[in-house]
């Protein structure tokens, strides 16, 4: 398949202290989102899916991991940037929100940094989907990373409470 | 799950099985069937929850099954002779004990005095055989008095996290000191004759060993009688020469300790133990290990007075190996015996998906092969052909070893229409047929609720009350003939009543009154039947607690369609009514027909479809609220054009595609227009729900085989959103 | 010191095969079950067994008879056989016994006292 493996990935970013968060982090277009490392299951490029009737505009549809079937999640059209128009170099982010496995549709994966706890920053009030979708801003190294909030991403936040 | 509740999980889903034998061996022999294997049967099986609720401790479950086993026993040996009274009361005494069961599962009290009639009648029973029979009793010692069970059955908890204090004898001197007399100082002496007999080497009890034990109470001295042992030539395998004389010096050993130890030997060697007192000395010489004696008998045997090896000290001579083991049965019977094992369902269910996984695999190898690489690599082909074969094989299989038979379901059904036929006053009796029928694990355990309904329907609705029935001519008790076969890749079910028949002017009245069916819509004799699993639909004129309020027979539809069965009812006024579920043979595999909707693969289950349909040669027209419907032998069924109802617009002339007549809840149908019909096939269902959530008019996904996801179609929701975007 | 001691579990009931397992193979020994007493004979035939303990009432065949086909095949003079029951009575024991077999259980049992009972009629 045209998995990507995360063992490079991880041995290039395990150098930040322990108490830091160990983010994998994404672009769509010119923002750099993240997630953390440990809920990062896999990561392959775009090879379709099928989509899903009578869902949510930004589901992108389901495809089959090893027998299971997974839901896409497309980020750009979550954070209401329209939809993607997705080619081989896609990218997907398999995650694990709970005990239910996603995946994300981003343009990249460009990334992997550790960050201190410290510098997490709560999200400026204006943009109302930034304020439901993310846990708080990171900068690091002069870029903005939004540090995602998965079960709103998804839309189970109040499924999962 | 800890070890113990683990036992008593076992232990509960035996009862189950042993309960559901009880119901079996009772309904053979109310029909006059007595034969001793039956007579068995049923002892055996209240034996065994008896010995199992022993473990447990469930006291009134131990003491009702003792009183019904005891009662039992005397049955098979004879002395009692069941006639219907006493059926009848076995019968109840099964309920009894079921809902002790349950009960104990549950953790609480039985409902107090249940059980106390049945335990009384079993009493009167005995004492009536008893005096009946010959002056002495023929109830044997333990038997007797019902009331005295409770000294003869003491529950043992097996508490396996904490042991026990109990008995610890053999563990040695120290723990019984400190239990028995912690501050004597004193040591008794003891001289032991033990005398073995054939007997007692031909079941294998093996002096040493109780001279070892003998030692662990203290301190020994053995002697070896050998006196007797004649010279070699003379000496016989089978003989038995040596007897022994042991001095034991124990602090703590009390003579009934010391007779506890030849428990086992009693009656077979002659044993005399003599109390020499009290002895005040420090220890004697060291504790001898019986052993030496038996060097001593080998060495007299050999008539050299160099110690034996001690691999040769047994005292049992064995016989030369005969050239088999003689069993009495002869060779087909033995060959007719199933060997079998307990497997956890998880790991077969586990076993099926990863052969569903290898069914999907293979057959994308397959897909993969095209004509260059059929004729370069014969090989290769030639040994995916055999790997298509050998999975299919393995599905198979695999499938073969959830298949039950439906009889564990079966067999809770005369429960249940006792206790109707109680609460309703009506006398039903209920036949079954084709119990051995063999269906998946899991379907079964979904249609146990869907059947208790339709059974419950069937006494409440369908047989009428005695005056009724007598009045239109009919015989006093009502028939339920509860049957399953296998037709084809399905299995056939079905619930048959000779009463009244549904009254289909009542059922319309109802339907049309809660908008179910239209004021002017025309329905056949048979979809007015099939109203009767519309959702919320009941016409019980007075909710009784039998049938349930509003939670009939819509939740037998509601539950048959989650499995991919489908249920239908037709009826004969005054004659009786018949449902049927037909039922897939397996939930892990779905036949489907594989459709096309705008370029993308679509699954239908082929349960629900009726037939397909060219558009081209169809008959279409328009209904009174302006939406497509197909003319089908005189009738209008309602068109949907499935790709608008998912969003994915057809490209192609309504001329060029097809429909599927579809058959959705309540015997409504609905036709499903597709872009193109790609063939019929074998899917394995995956959830949606399990990463994501469910998705209306979707019932589900499956692999196909090029590794994509196909969408299972769920018609009766694809139904439902129609009539909403219709209604929008 | 030769391997794992070897115990032949006979009963019908899963619920008392599952209770001798746990208790048994806790105890050390290796454990073999058998549903009956044709199938009890059927393990003796392919495998060797130390010790053997039997339910009474079983199907197909029961505890004495199995006992007694043990013992009338010669090859089995030295093994133990315990009788695993709940009667009480002399009675069924002494049929146990008669037959052939070395001592007995008497359920339910208790864990300490089944290992103590084994240890009385095995080395």
């Amino acid at each position: 398949m045209d998995g990507i493996g995360l063992d490079e990935g991880l041995a290039a970013g395990i150098s930040g202290s322990t108490d830091g968060l160990q983010l994998i982090a994404f672009s769509i277009g010119e923002q750099t989102y993240g997630v953390e490392i440990t809920t990062v299951r896999e990561i392959r490029a775009w090879n379709g899916a099928t989509p899903l009737p009578n869902t949510r505009d930004y589901v992108r549809g389901v495809i089959n991991l090893r027998g299971t079937i997974v839901p896409i999640f497309d980020l750009r059209a979550r954070f209401g940037e329209g939809r993607t128009e997705p080619t081989k170099t896609h990218v997907v982010v398999v995650l694990s929100v709970g005990e239910k496995w996603v995946g994300l549709l981003v343009d990249a994966v460009s990334d992997i940094l550790t960050v201190a706890r410290e510098t997490i920053h709560p999200v400026p009030q204006g943009n109302s989907l930034d304020n439901e979708l993310l846990l708080g801003i990171i900068t690091h190294e002069q870029r903005m990373v939004g540090l995602i909030d998965l079960p709103a991403v998804v839309g189970w936040t109040r499924a999962a409470a | 799950m800890g070890e113990f509740d683990a036992f008593q999980a076992t232990f509960f889903e035996e009862c189950a099985e042993l309960l559901g034998e009880l119901e079996e061996q009772f309904a053979a022999i109310a029909d006059g069937d007595r034969s001793p294997g039956r007579l068995n049967a049923v002892f055996r099986a209240v034996h065994s929850i008896k010995g199992g609720a022993g473990a447990f401790g469930f006291v009134r479950l131990i003491g009702f099954a003792h009183a019904y086993e005891t009662a039992l026993d005397q049955v098979r040996s004879g002395t009692i002779v069941l006639g219907p009274a006493s059926i009848k009361l076995c019968i109840r005494a099964n309920d009894v004990l079921a809902d002790l069961v349950s009960a104990s599962r549950e953790g609480r009290n039985p409902a107090p005095g249940l059980g106390d009639a049945e335990e009384m009648e079993f009493a009167a029973l005995l004492a009536g055989e008893t005096r009946a029979g010959e002056a002495e009793p023929v109830v044997a010692d333990d038997e007797a008095p019902i009331e005295e069970f409770d000294i003869d059955f003491v529950p043992v908890m097996v508490d396996l996290a904490a042991r026990p204090e109990a008995v610890r004898r053999t563990t040695g001197d120290d723990l019984d000191a400190f239990e028995d007399a912690p501050f004597r100082l004193s040591r008794n002496r003891y001289l032991i004759r033990f005398t073995p007999h054939g007997e007692l080497y031909a079941r294998a009890n093996d002096p040493l060993i109780l001279l070892r034990e003998l030692a662990s109470l203290g301190e020994t001295e053995v002697r070896a009688i050998i006196g007797e042992i004649p010279p070699l030539s003379d000496f016989e395998p089978f003989g038995v020469y040596a007897s022994w004389e042991i001095g034991l010096v124990s602090a703590t050993a009390s003579p009934e300790q010391i007779a506890e130890i030849f428990e086992f030997v009693e009656g077979i060697c002659d044993l005399s133990i003599e109390a020499l007192g009290e002895e005040d000395v420090s220890p004697s010489a060291p504790p001898a290990e019986a052993a030496p004696s038996f060097a001593d008998l080998a060495a007299a045997l050999i008539g050299s007075a160099a110690p034996a090896a001690p691999e040769i000290a047994a005292p049992e001579v064995e016989a030369p190996p005969m050239l088999s083991l003689v069993v009495a049965e002869p060779e087909a019977d033995r060959r007719g015996a199933v060997q079998s094992i307990r497997v956890d369902l998880d790991k077969i269910d586990r076993v099926v998906n990863m052969v569903g996984e290898l069914v999907i695999t293979q057959s994308m190898l397959t897909q993969q092969m095209d004509e260059t690489l059929r004729s370069r690599y014969q090989e290769l082909v030639r040994g995916l052909e055999v790997l298509a074969q050998t999975t299919r094989g393995l599905q198979d299989s695999v499938m073969a070893i959830r298949a039950q038979p439906v009889k564990s379901v079966f067999s809770r059904m005369p429960r249940l229409v006792r206790d109707l036929c109680a609460r309703t006053g009506k006398q039903i009796r209920l036949d079954m047929v084709g119990e051995a029928t063999e269906i998946d694990k899991t379907v079964i355990e979904q249609i146990a609720d869907p059947l208790t309904h339709m059974i419950r329907n069937a006494a409440d609705h369908g047989i009428e009350s005695i005056e009724r029935r007598r009045a239109a001519g009919k015989p006093e008790e009502g028939t339920i003939r509860l049957s399953a076969e296998q037709a084809g890749g399905n299995i056939l079910i079905t619930v048959e009543d000779d009463g009244a028949g549904i009254d289909r002017e009542r059922v319309l009245a109802v339907a049309r009154s809660r908008g179910v069916v239209g004021p002017d819509q025309v329905l056949s004799d048979e979809q007015i039947d099939n109203l009767i699993f519309a959702p919320g639909f009941s016409t019980a004129e007075t909710v009784s607690d039998i049938s349930g309020r509003g939670v009939g027979m819509d939740v037998v539809r509601a539950n048959i369609d989650k499995i991919g069965g489908s249920v239908d009812v037709r009826s004969r006024p005054g004659q009786g009514t018949r449902m049927t579920l037909r039922l897939p043979l397996t939930l892990a595999v779905l036949d489907v027909m594989l459709v096309r909707l705008g370029g993308l693969p679509y699954v239908v289950p082929l349960s629900v479809i009726l037939e397909t349909i060219q558009c081209a040669r169809a008959e279409f027209g328009v209904g009174p609220s302006g939406a497509r419907m197909l003319r089908v032998r005189g009738d209008y069924v309602q068109v949907v054009d499935l790709g608008a109802v998912f969003g994915v617009p057809s490209a192609l002339p309504l001329e060029d595609r097809f429909i599927l007549l579809c058959e959705a809840e309540a015997g409504l149908r609905v036709a499903l227009v597709v872009d193109d019909i790609v063939g019929q096939q074998q899917v394995v269902i995956k959830s949606l729900e399990q990463n994501f959530e469910r998705v209306e008019g979707i019932a589900g996904g499956t692999i196909l085989g090029d590794g994509s996801v196909g969408l299972i179609v769920d018609v009766e929701g694809v139904r439902g959103l129609s009539v909403r975007r219709l209604a929008a | 010191m030769k391997t794992k001691m070897r115990v032949l579990t006979v009963d019908d009931s899963r619920t008392i095969l599952a209770m001798l397992h746990h208790t048994l193979t806790n105890a050390g020994f290796e454990v073999l079950q058998a549903e009956d007493g044709q199938k009890g004979l059927d393990v003796l035939a392919s495998e060797p067994v130390d010790v053997v303990i039997t339910d009474i009432n079983m199907p197909v065949m029961d505890g004495i008879t199995f006992i007694r086909n043990v013992r009338s095949s010669g090859r089995f003079n030295s093994l133990p056989i315990l009788i695993l029951t709940t009667e009480t009575s002399q009675d069924k024991r002494d049929q146990g016994r008669a037959a052939g077999g070395t001592g007995w259980i008497v359920k339910p049992f208790d864990p300490d006292k089944l290992i103590a009972v084994i240890r009385r009629v095995v080395h």
